[in-house]
């Protein structure tokens, strides 16, 4: 399922290399259906998402925070029973 | 010291109590009340057969002696009062005589809820009657020129016009996690009950449907997917929302959101600091938070797992999950669930919440035989479906208040404002159902403050 990224870029929307080099990750370790998601505009925020193991993953810097959960999630009905 | 409410067992000691019984009132005076007992004047003394002297009729009517049960006089008879906790002990020692009045405690008690499994508690009509939706019909809150967003399973609009609806969808603003799924043409499943009940008082609406939960997943059901999923989603709806008013055919978005985690154990580890549950900083709900600042009204689902029956998918209790995630969020409009008696169904999740701290908001109807999108017969039910009737209700009051953004009286945080202000409670937020009942009745002197 991958996790997620949150980066600040200030000069326009990043590509996925641009994203990929101020995570210190390679190109092929985020995913490019995802792509790189606006997450605030103003703040100059995007998102993207990681494909390779947490593990492997830089930790959160001034230019990156992250890795986020990506978790499972389901609709709230019908109620099941135990 | 609390004030206890009890009953009190008086043997028919006198005429007063009899005649008292048989005017259906209660007696001006009873001999030999326990010190500090306060008689309520309006529950009457109600005779009953203490069980010493029922069995002694048993054992009569068994030898074919009439038991004269029916008499008014025959036993004892019970009166009700209040007592000081300080007094409790005194007065139980002192109606220990065998001829004297006996004290028991009167809890308070309470109808089993609403749970998973029960049938429908009443039907679509009944909660178009709550909501008044025809009412707001004729004010032209229908729901025209508003995008109603269902960020679900996928809509079946084929499903939905043979339940009598007609249905506007915009494919171009839909969004589908898999190509696999075509706007509209979705399974009969969770996304079209909500769209179902969203139309129900926003029946001019225009959907969008965004097809997020489409299965999977792994460990997930058919109905589950990814948080990521969700984010793609709220992107497409930002840049919507970022369009010039005349380059879109909407003035007003609302989102419905009935979905979220049942269990912690999906996030990440308690105290890692990329956990979504209850980390504001988290990707999705900084998008949260971004598109209801570009003016949408985002609706999230409390969730199942309230005390009285949760979901089987829920942690266990006594850990049952609070109401947490984006469903919690400052920016959301949480929605519990009541059935369309007004009691609040028992797997509704219990506040607070853990972004926000008043969750849930409001609550609306669900439990009612609906769309039948599970079967014939078989409720829309859990949180799930409030949702998106709340959705619907705000979808007709923004087809009359557009959102604006040179007026903030009409912001998405003023307009929850005006619904939590208008609902039907108390006044004082609950942990079981926020500020109320979602109620119309304010709805057309909204212009005084939107």
């Amino acid at each position: 399922m991958g996790f997620l990224y949150s980066l600040e870029f200030l000069t326009g929307t990043p590509t996925l290399a641009d994203a990929a080099a101020q995570l210190h990750l390679p190109v092929s370790a985020l995913d490019p259906e995802f792509g790189v998601v606006a997450l605030d505009p103003a703040r100059h925020l995007f998102a993207v998402q990681a494909t390779s193991e947490p593990a492997a993953a830089p930790a959160s810097s001034d230019q990156y925070h992250g890795p986020y959960a990506n978790p499972r999630i389901e609709t709230f009905g019908p109620v099941r029973g135990r | 010291m609390a004030v206890l409410r009890v009953l009190l067992l008086v043997p028919d000691t006198g005429p007063v109590v009899r005649s008292a019984a048989m005017m259906n009132a209660a007696p001006t005076a009873v001999p030999a009340l326990p010190r500090g007992f306060v008689m309520d004047p309006t529950f009457p003394a109600v005779p009953i057969e203490p069980p010493a002297l029922h069995q002694t009729m048993v054992a009569m009517a068994a030898g074919g002696v009439p038991s004269g049960a029916d008499q008014i006089g025959g036993g004892a008879y019970v009166v009700r009062g209040l007592i000081d906790e300080k007094d409790l002990d005194a007065a139980t020692q002192a109606t220990m005589l065998p001829t004297g009045p006996r004290i028991f405690a009167d809890p308070m008690i309470a109808g089993l809820p609403t749970c998973g499994g029960d049938p429908p508690v009443g039907s679509a009509l009944d909660v178009k009657r709550q909501l008044g939706t025809g009412r707001l019909i004729q004010q032209h809150m229908d729901g025209s020129n508003v995008a109603l967003v269902i960020v679900d399973t996928g809509i079946n609009l084929p499903y939905l016009e043979s339940k009598g609806l007609q249905p506007t969808l915009d494919t171009h603003a839909s969004w589908t996690s898999t190509p696999a799924i075509v706007p509209g043409q979705g399974a009969v499943n969770h996304g079209t009950m909500c769209a179902y009940d969203a139309l129900l008082t926003a029946p001019n609406a225009l959907l969008f449907d965004h097809a997020v939960l489409t299965g999977g997943t792994p460990g997930g059901s058919v109905m589950s997917g990814v948080l990521s999923n969700a984010l793609l989603s709220y992107d497409k709806l930002r840049r919507l929302m970022a369009l010039p008013p005349d380059e879109r055919h909407f003035h007003s978005m609302v989102v419905s959101n009935s979905w979220g985690m049942f269990s912690r154990s999906w996030d990440f580890p308690a105290g890692h600091p990329g956990r979504y549950g209850d980390n504001v900083q988290h990707p999705f709900n900084i998008i949260v938070a971004t598109l209801a600042a570009a003016g949408a009204d985002i609706l999230f689902a409390a969730g199942n797992c309230g005390p009285a029956c949760p979901d089987g998918r829920c942690d266990p209790p006594p850990n049952l999950p609070p109401i947490f995630l984006a469903n919690s969020h400052n920016d959301v409009l949480t929605v519990a669930g009541v059935d369309t008696t007004g009691a609040m169904v028992g797997y509704s999740s219990l506040g607070p919440g853990i972004l926000g701290n008043q969750k849930p908001d409001l609550a609306a109807y669900t439990h009612f035989l609906g769309s039948e999108v599970f079967g014939s017969g078989q409720p829309d039910s859990g949180t799930s479906a409030a949702c998106p009737v709340l959705a619907g209700v705000l979808a007709a009051l923004r087809s009359a208040f557009p959102y604006d953004p040179a007026r903030p009286q009409r912001s998405p945080a003023n307009v929850r404002q005006f619904l939590t202000s208008s609902a039907r409670g108390s006044g004082a937020w609950q942990n079981d159902w926020g500020f109320g009942i979602i109620s119309t009745q304010a709805f057309p002197t909204a212009g005084s403050v939107l």
